[in-house]
């Protein structure tokens, strides 16, 4: 075993010499993996950031030679007994984390929310919503529905005609004294205001405006930075950020000071897949934290993502808000299976190659067809009739419990 | 490039400090006041010696660094008015950089720490930087100069250019010299001894005198006036004084001296450089070398004498603690610009300027039929000052009793308070002693009192009123 560490130990800090970030991401894993303890890990994402942000070839050997040094500090100090221990304690703590349900504190609670715009006549209505401790919020519908209108309310931004909205956690008696509660609520908008200066500088300040004062400030935002894949455009001025990265710096400096209610419009919109996914990831595990569990709302276009991380979905028609309720209950109450297929077959061609099958319904979005059929006949009878019949399928999904069936509800 | 620049610009201590702050004290971070008050008295000691290096010449009243006579008004003042509009760019990327980073949901006491900091701020700028090129040139002036034994020996040598001042007896003959300038060495002593005992109390004038502070500055203005015409403009004079001009004995006030042909003050003032060259003339029998322009020497000798009052008598104080009245007017208007877009701030420079213009305008079309009533005057004018600010501050107020930032509100009344604001200010800064005091100099209006209290009331209210919900 110890010789197994020894040549894992030789063969990252050859990665070093070579690729010092690619090999401090080994160095991750191999810290994660021997050194008993999260201290280590930490230490070396640091040490990386350090690499990574080192103005000079100088500071950039400094931080080189420190990351080879503690790829031996680790290797040295490996004792298995200790790594034991901290991996059955890890263990531990996941199951108690899973049996512990989150505080689920209510939040934000808005009721009978009622804004009008009288020059376009539109009017958005939402008649009850909750917001809870550990939980996403996922909020889906179509353009110009009045979603970010309702980010703006909840945010304080913009006054509703009637109803209320009643932060429940930070203002117990509900006194709404604004300048204190806009200091508690992340708001991410749609479209990101301009960030003059430092990129670095306005987290840094954000965090220090939170009570993140000095090492802890530096911490949190070396933190964030590295945990966003920032670094690398730290130098940049905002103008010369893609949309991309403006989001991900903007959601940075939101969830850099902890926020307890974090309300996200439209994150997903101009980012690529994999940035997605880093995300939502990071918003689910920011919303499940033990320790600083939020209440995070979340809009998108991207049905399917959203739903895959989001414990409660919202849906806006019409100005109208929807509370559809526990991702995971949704659907229980259908009473058809509907399936999204692509095909390069031809829509009147689908339907009637589908003519022996049991279905209740066809039709298409001009992109993808869609199948209603009664409940007792689920996707793997539907794609082993596809398959029977020859019919070419380039896609294929079971949107029975998918919020995407609002969509689609004057079809059904 | 940029970079390499702005690491040159800015020392590593200054950095280190921007860091310390950012992370520890984000309030004092935003408002830039460690790097406004470093490069503020940075700039004061570079124009300070970059006054105390200007040369002087004394070949005419306008190259002295300090007029003999005329006080030293420090707003008034070119070299000041010149420094200023030099430290405006700076001011203005300053203001910049507030409108920048925006204006966060502060507590109350950041908002009286921000206020505070950008006060201290404008009162370093404006109290220590601007005056610093003009304070040079009077220290140079005063202790720098002239050696304190020439000094003493000019003064002491008499060199009075009496010798053209005509009396009403004097006729187009030439008098016996003997009594034609024992008689105007009399008078012209005279003279003096009042123009001395005016200038040493030029700054105390008013008070001492109970002279108003126009009257002051009118009474001295007279006396420069007439002190130029007598002495150096030829224009002014007839053909005899012409005559006794060209008696060559202009400049002596000691005829005995003259008789004794004790000429060696002339000496001094060449080696200062008052004079290109020494001029010798012949009178009868007697050679007299002189200076050629011996009315420099004397306003020299005012001009070090008066720059010596001004630093021993501590007037530079009194400006310093006078910009008390003014550097809350400037922290307001910049705490204001965050909240406002920049064309919005242009605007309202703008009508802020026209506003003033009208109400100027309006003051004079009132005085016709206001006439001479002292209190209905002062109160249409605190009127016309305060209306806007007041109109401005309500609107404000009412979106804060409503709990909703109603836009147009908001926007008009923020407006109202920076035109408002700007408009009082904007006489302070040189152009017009509106409510300045008849005596001291000190602000005497309701309005300037009035809209300044609305403008920090303003400031508060806007932070409270700009985290409320909008209403649109």
């Amino acid at each position: 075993m110890i010789e197994q560490l020894q040549h894992r130990a030789e063969a990252i800090k050859m990665a070093i010499q070579q690729h010092p970030e690619r090999g401090a991401d080994l160095l991750i894993d191999f810290a994660r993996a021997y050194a008993g303890s999260v201290d280590a890990e930490d230490e070396v994402i640091l040490k990386k950031l350090e690499w990574m942000m080192a103005p000079n070839e100088q500071e950039k050997a400094t931080a080189k030679l420190d990351l080879l040094a503690l790829t031996d500090k680790i290797a040295a100090d490996y004792n298995p007994e200790a790594v034991k221990a901290f991996a059955e304690k890890e263990q531990q703590v996941a199951k108690a984390a899973a049996k512990i349900s989150l505080p689920n504190d209510v939040v934000l609670r808005a009721e009978h929310i009622k804004k009008r715009y009288r020059n376009s006549r539109f009017t958005l209505r939402a008649e009850q919503l909750e917001l809870r401790l550990g939980e996403i919020t996922g909020l889906v519908g179509e353009n110009a529905t009045g979603k970010t209108t309702l980010f703006r309310i909840l945010a304080g931004d913009l006054a509703p005609d009637s109803g209320s909205v009643q932060y429940t956690l930070f203002d117990p008696k509900d006194r709404l004294h604004w300048p204190d509660l806009k200091r508690k609520i992340a708001y991410v908008p749609q479209e990101l205001p301009v960030w003059l200066g430092s990129l670095r500088e306005n987290i840094q300040f954000e965090a220090a405006l939170h009570g993140i004062r000095g090492a802890a400030n530096q911490q949190a935002t070396d933190y964030i930075i590295h945990r966003m894949g920032l670094a690398p455009h730290l130098d940049k001025t905002w103008a010369e950020l893609s949309g991309g990265y403006k989001l991900r710096f903007a959601l940075a400096k939101a969830m850099v000071w902890k926020a307890q209610l974090l309300l996200v419009d439209e994150p997903l919109a101009f980012l690529d897949i994999k940035t997605q996914l880093v995300v939502l990831n990071d918003l689910k595990n920011l919303a499940k934290s033990l320790r600083y569990p939020i209440a995070i709302l979340v809009s998108s276009q991207h049905l399917h993502e959203i739903e895959a991380v989001a414990d409660q979905m919202l849906f806006m028609k019409d100005g109208y808000l929807e509370v559809l309720g526990r991702t995971a209950d949704f659907g229980n109450d259908r009473s058809r299976n509907i399936f999204e297929i692509g095909s390069p077959l031809a829509f009147a061609d689908f339907t009637k190659r589908l003519d022996d099958f049991d279905y209740h319904k066809t039709w298409s979005n001009g992109m993808t067809y869609f199948v209603s059929t009664p409940l007792e006949t689920d996707g793997f009878a539907l794609l082993q009739f596809l398959q029977q019949q020859q019919i070419p399928v380039q896609y294929f999904r079971d949107i029975s419990r998918s919020v995407k069936t609002k969509f689609y509800a004057d079809q059904l | 490039m940029l970079t390499n620049f702005k690491r040159f610009l800015i020392p590593g201590f200054l950095r280190r400090l921007d860091a310390y702050l950012l992370e520890r004290y984000p309030v004092v971070w935003r408002t830039k006041a460690h790097y406004v008050l470093f490069y503020a008295l940075l700039g004061a000691v570079v124009l300070f010696l970059a006054g105390y290096c200007a040369s002087i010449s004394a070949f005419s009243v306008e190259g002295l660094p300090v007029a003999p006579i005329k006080p030293i008004e420090m707003t008034a003042d070119n070299q000041y008015r010149y420094a200023f509009m030099g430290l405006l760019p700076g001011i203005l990327y300053w203001a910049y950089t507030q409108y920048q980073t925006g204006y966060p949901f502060y507590k109350t006491v950041d908002t009286a720490l921000t206020l505070l900091l950008y006060t201290l701020c404008f009162w370093v700028i404006l109290g220590i930087t601007t005056p610093a090129y003009r304070m040079g040139t009077i220290y140079r002036t005063a202790w720098h100069w002239m050696e304190a034994e020439d000094l003493q020996q000019l003064e002491q040598s008499g060199i009075y250019p009496y010798g053209f001042v005509l009396l009403a007896s004097d006729s187009i003959y030439t008098p016996q010299p003997d009594s034609f300038y024992e008689r105007r060495e009399l008078i012209f002593k005279g003279w003096c001894r009042t123009e001395d005992t005016l200038l040493w109390h030029r700054y105390d004038i008013d008070t001492t005198f109970w002279f108003s502070f126009s009257e002051r500055t009118n009474l001295l203005y007279r006396l420069y006036r007439s002190y130029r015409s007598y002495r150096s403009d030829r224009s002014y004079l007839s053909y005899r004084s012409y005559r006794s001009d060209r008696s060559d004995l202009s400049y002596l006030s000691e005829y005995s001296n003259f008789k004794e042909k004790q000429l060696k003050q002339v000496s001094i003032p060449s080696f200062y450089g008052f004079n290109g060259q020494v001029e010798t003339d012949t009178l009868d029998d007697i050679v007299v070398r002189r200076p050629r322009l011996p009315y420099s020497v004397e306003d020299a000798i005012r001009s070090v004498k008066h720059a010596q009052q001004y630093l021993s008598e501590g007037i530079f104080w009194r400006y310093f603690f006078w910009l008390r009245f003014v550097v809350l007017f400037a922290s307001v208007l910049l705490f204001f610009v965050p909240f406002l877009s920049l064309r919005q701030v242009a605007l309202c420079l703008m009508g802020a300027i026209l506003g003033w213009v009208v109400i100027n305008m309006e003051s004079m079309q009132l005085e016709e039929f206001i006439g001479e009533d002292f209190t209905k005057g002062y109160l249409v004018n605190a009127a016309t000052f305060l209306c806007l600010p007041t109109l401005g501050f309500l609107l404000l107020l009412l979106s804060a009793l409503r709990k909703k930032q109603v836009y147009y509100w908001v926007l008009i009344g923020s407006a109202l308070l920076f035109i408002g604001v700007f408009m009082t200010v904007f006489p302070l800064m040189g152009l017009i002693d509106s409510f300045l005091d008849h005596k001291h100099g000190l602000p005497y209006n309701y309005a300037f009192f009035g809209t300044q209290i609305l403008g920090v009331l303003g400031a508060f209210l806007l932070t409270y009123v700009h985290s409320l919900p909008k209403k649109t």
